[in-house]
């Protein structure tokens, strides 16, 4: 087991290592200079305020050292407490990571939910449509219909659709313009009801995936050998089905691994289209203004974020599976 | 002719190589023309690790093999096209030896634009019918028929046919006559028999003890990747000297003999 | 081999089938190991197995659709008489009629005429970027599976550093920077990407196929690497990588879409995301002009899912087991 992990171990931190260094190296390697880029799309009037400001990020760079050096002190302001990511442009001068850590709580109420309620719903109802022919047969192909579905459609629709035809729920920004954030009743529930359909755009997408791959896996399992040597063996169904739906269950820990990505780009896209004010419209906004700190920012923070939820992935994996426990070659990296 | 000089194989496995096997240790023993050589070992005891460095299929960790003085770990790129024109090899398993997907006779097409592209098609056809006959194969049984349209002794001789086409020195059979049926098994033994006479040296592979002194001059017996003893099959089997031969041999069933409790 | 079954790259990534820009799901409609069709496809013939995957509806259907959008993107703007950001080339925000076929935009562009060039363009970055991920995926699952040792695991782990990565979010950083100008950048950054699970579900295949005797004996036939695995270990698994092309498609299709739905894209052209993102940021939604976003969406959502209805269909004839369900 702590081998399993070690090796994972490795291979995040060789991940964190590899998009710290793209990070870094983008902005010095790109043809062009984003300094000045960056400072004339500022559009300061003032051509001594831009000085300063170019000066500003010269020195942020550390453009004035031997570059081994700079790569080291890129290194040391991101492990320095609290990380100094520097000063947003798009929203002069706050620093990048308190817009991040604004933006956070947002993101984190749709994606945590979502990734973690479409999983369980999808798992549901994939092992019974495994279960009934005919609910499977309305299941499949609703399923095949959602996970081919892009996330900003589905998102535009439910815009369109629950915002304006009906006018059920509130379809941009997280809260009501007028309200400022406070702990009342009136502001938690219009939270809430902003907070609807952005989830559902994201809930209803991941929805089918983990359902088609719940349904396809609890069929191989009843198909496979040793179900029917069960089932020859005279074992009642109800124990057959229990065990392929348990074999089924580690692949789709590993899915959840696997499809945090697509469900991070999917809630970037949502955000956008509900002006939704977590870190997928920060993305937006740092890349519309090319505001290149914010949007490194982001960047590693995601990152780190995604690491982070790997390994818990990782370790509810060997809790679930006893093969990693044991040492046997069961899941390698 | 060939030399297996203090050769052994460490099998790598793991991440990064961490765990270690060795399949082979220190084994060495040289086959002449016209003789047989028998590798005889309990499952898993290294014979055909042997065989596949050999055949140059797995590396050597330590020692050499030489084929008529030179070391055959030095053959790149035609050089070993050329050493597979004298070495070649029938594997234990005729079912995984040929691509399922393809038509059995692909094994003598492959040789064909390898080793006889500018060979003209009556000539070929000639050889092959030939390599078929000598094999005891009736060639419009064979041909056209995937692998699984054909029995695991036809396959094994087409095997044998297919070496037979290159002006081989050395064979290398690996358990060629586990998948056969008594009488097949003696014709082809008879083919081996008749190869032998005509000057080819066989590495003749084998678990059967009562096979490798049916057939070989000299014998190898192996154990867990060691050759514990070797020498004229004759001596090795009247006379053996190490506890494993002796236990070996006290422990064939006999023919003659029924088992009693 | 218990290490294929648990990775997520073998069988597991069935969990996975979202049309995910980031890391496509792998054999979505791979239930079943591919390997495992090899013996039931043994000695059929290739044109019997064409035969057959011709004459599944699922199939028939999805080709069909794919095939259908192809015409339309490659004829479509033949039929146009505007350009694809032509303003006033109607009335503007007009409903889908007689004269503009599928409406008109805010600005009055002719959504028909953009429809047709955004399909075209679509096509165009989703082919070549799948055919990009295709090449750099397998050969690195082959080399990796064939070679084995020190090689294979240093490839692998390259492939997990990239399997971990956000990619999408990579990808937006160094779209950014670099600036996408043209189709055919956008489909290599895609296509540089988005090979990871391929490269494992290749290598774990050909790992498998490499220890039989059938590899060896074509090495002792003086059969050369490259040959071996373009003519020995490839074929043997077909099926497995037709269908790793068009899931590679239909994930680029979406990976693209959502690059341009966040300005990312080549500037100038028009395709189906750069049309949602007209449509969302001039808020087509508010002003009810559902013509405008409606249509693009579907047109993605019909060749993605038809890519994967087409991959279902020929997972049932290459896995006859599934058949009979
Ligand atoms: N590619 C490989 N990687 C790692 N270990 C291997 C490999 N091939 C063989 N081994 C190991 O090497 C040892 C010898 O194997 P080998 O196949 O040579 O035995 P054998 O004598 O031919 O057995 P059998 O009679 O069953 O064919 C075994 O313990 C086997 O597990
Ligand atoms: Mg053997």
């Amino acid at each position: 087991m702590g081998r399993y992990l070690g090796r994972k171990g490795l291979i995040y931190a060789l991940t964190l290592f590899v998009a710290v260094t793209i990070n870094w190296m983008l902005p010095r390697f790109m043809p062009g200079d984003p300094i000045s880029d960056m400072v004339s799309r500022a559009g300061l009037r003032d051509p001594e305020a831009a000085a300063r400001m170019q000066a500003y990020y010269e020195n942020l760079f550390g453009l004035d050292v031997p570059i081994w050096q700079q790569y080291l002190n890129y290194w040391g302001s991101l492990f320095s407490w609290p990380p100094d990511l520097g000063i947003s442009m798009w929203s002069f001068p706050r620093p990048v990571g308190d817009l991040v850590m604004g933006a956070l709580p947002y993101t984190l109420a749709l994606l945590i939910p979502a990734i973690l309620l479409s999983w369980y719903v999808g798992n549901k109802l994939g092992a019974l449509a495994a279960r009934r022919k005919a609910l499977d047969n309305t299941v499949l192909p609703v399923s095949y219909l959602l996970t081919a579905t892009p996330y900003m459609w589905l998102a535009i629709l439910l815009v369109w659709f629950g915002g304006m035809q009906l006018g059920w729920f509130p379809s941009s920004r997280a809260y009501s313009g007028n309200l400022v954030p406070e702990f009342s009743m009136s502001f938690i529930g219009s939270l809430a009801l902003h907070w609807v359909l952005p989830f559902l755009s994201l809930f209803l997408v991941a929805l089918g995936g983990w359902a088609i791959g719940m349904r396809n896996l609890v069929i191989y399992e009843l198909e496979s050998d040793y179900s029917n040597y069960l089932g020859a063996l005279g074992a009642p169904p109800r124990l057959i089905r229990k065990y392929a739906f348990r074999n089924a269950m580690l692949p789709q820990i590993t899915g959840l691994a696997l499809q945090l990505g697509v469900v991070l780009t999917g809630n970037i896209v949502t955000e956008v289209v509900f002006n939704y004010p977590g870190l997928g419209l920060l993305l937006l906004n740092a890349i519309t203004s090319t505001d290149f700190f914010l949007l490194q920012g982001i960047v590693l923070f995601v990152v780190i974020g995604v690491l982070i939820c790997n390994f818990v992935i990782d370790i509810v994996y060997v809790w679930v599976d006893p093969r990693t426990r044991t040492g046997l070659q069961g899941a390698s990296a | 002719m060939l030399t297996v000089d203090r050769v052994s194989k460490v099998y790598r496995t793991g991440a990064f190589g961490t765990n270690q096997l060795t399949a082979v240790q220190d084994v060495s023993f040289d086959i002449n023309p016209g003789e047989v050589v028998s590798l005889i070992g309990e499952s898993g005891s290294g014979k055909t690790t042997i065989g596949k460095m050999v055949l140059r299929l797995a590396s050597i960790t330590s020692g050499t093999i030489t084929l008529d003085g030179v070391d055959i770990s030095t053959y790149r790129g035609r050089g070993l096209k050329n050493y597979y024109r004298h070495v070649q090899g029938v594997f234990q398993d005729p079912f995984s030896s040929f691509n399922p997907i393809f038509k059995a006779d692909r094994v003598f097409a492959m040789l064909k634009g390898q080793y006889f592209s500018s060979m003209g098609r009556d000539a070929w056809q000639h050889k092959v019918e030939a390599a078929l006959d000598a094999v005891r194969l009736d060639p419009a049984a064979v041909v056209n028929k995937y692998p699984h349209q054909l029995s695991g002794g036809q396959l094994q001789r087409l095997l044998i046919a297919r070496a037979l086409l290159l002006d081989i020195k050395v064979l290398v059979a690996d358990e060629i006559i586990s998948m056969l049926d008594a009488s097949t098994r003696i014709d082809v033994l008879n083919l081996l028999a008749e190869l032998k006479a005509d000057g080819l040296g066989i590495l003749f592979v084998t678990h059967d003890l009562a096979l490798g002194n049916y057939i070989s001059d000299k014998t190898v017996i192996l154990q867990k990747g060691v050759m514990v003893e070797t020498g004229e099959t004759t001596a090795v089997f009247t006379d053996p000297q190490h506890p494993y031969t002796q236990q070996l041999l006290a422990s064939v069933p006999r023919l003659d003999r029924r088992w009693q409790k | 081999m218990t290490d294929m079954k648990s990775s997520p790259a073998g069988r597991s990534g069935a969990a996975a089938p979202a049309p995910d820009p980031a890391s496509a799901a792998p054999g979505q409609t791979a239930t079943t190991d591919p390997l495992g069709a090899a013996p039931a496809l043994a000695g059929r013939r290739r044109s019997e197995m064409l035969y057959f995957a011709l004459r599944n509806p699922k199939v028939i259907l999805g080709l069909s659709v794919i095939v259908a959008f192809l015409l339309f993107g490659l004829l479509g703007p033949l039929f146009s008489e505007f350009g694809p950001r032509e303003r006033n080339a109607g009335p503007l925000g007009a409903a889908p009629s007689s004269d503009f076929w599928l409406g008109t935009t805010w600005t009055g562009q002719d959504v028909f005429t953009q429809l047709a060039h955004g399909t075209r363009a679509t096509f165009q970055v989703a082919l070549m970027a799948a055919a990009i991920s295709a090449f750099i995926g397998m050969t690195m699952g082959f080399v990796a599976g064939y070679r084995g040792g020190r090689l294979d695991e240093i490839l692998m782990m390259i492939t997990n550093i990239v399997l971990v990565l956000p990619v999408f979010v990579v990808v937006i950083v160094v779209t950014a920077y670099l600036g996408i100008s043209n189709t055919a950048t956008q489909a290599l950054v895609i296509g540089l990407f988005n090979w990871t699970w391929v490269a494992r579900a290749v290598r774990a295949q050909t790992l498998s196929l490499r220890a039989r005797d059938f590899v060896d004996l074509a090495r002792l036939s003086g059969v050369r690497t490259l040959s071996i695995i373009r003519r020995e270990i490839a074929p043997n698994m077909a099926s497995y990588l037709v269908m790793t092309f068009i899931l590679l498609f239909a994930g680029a299709i979406v990976f693209a879409a959502t690059l341009d739905f966040l300005n990312l894209g080549p500037r100038g052209g028009m395709s189906l995301g750069l049309m949602l993102q007209q449509a969302n940021q001039q808020a087509a939604m508010s002003l009810g002009l559902w013509w405008w976003f409606v249509f693009p969406g579907a047109a993605i959502t019909a060749i993605t899912g038809s890519a994967y209805l087409t991959n279902v269909g020929l997972d049932e004839v290459f896995n006859p087991k599934l058949r009979e369900m």
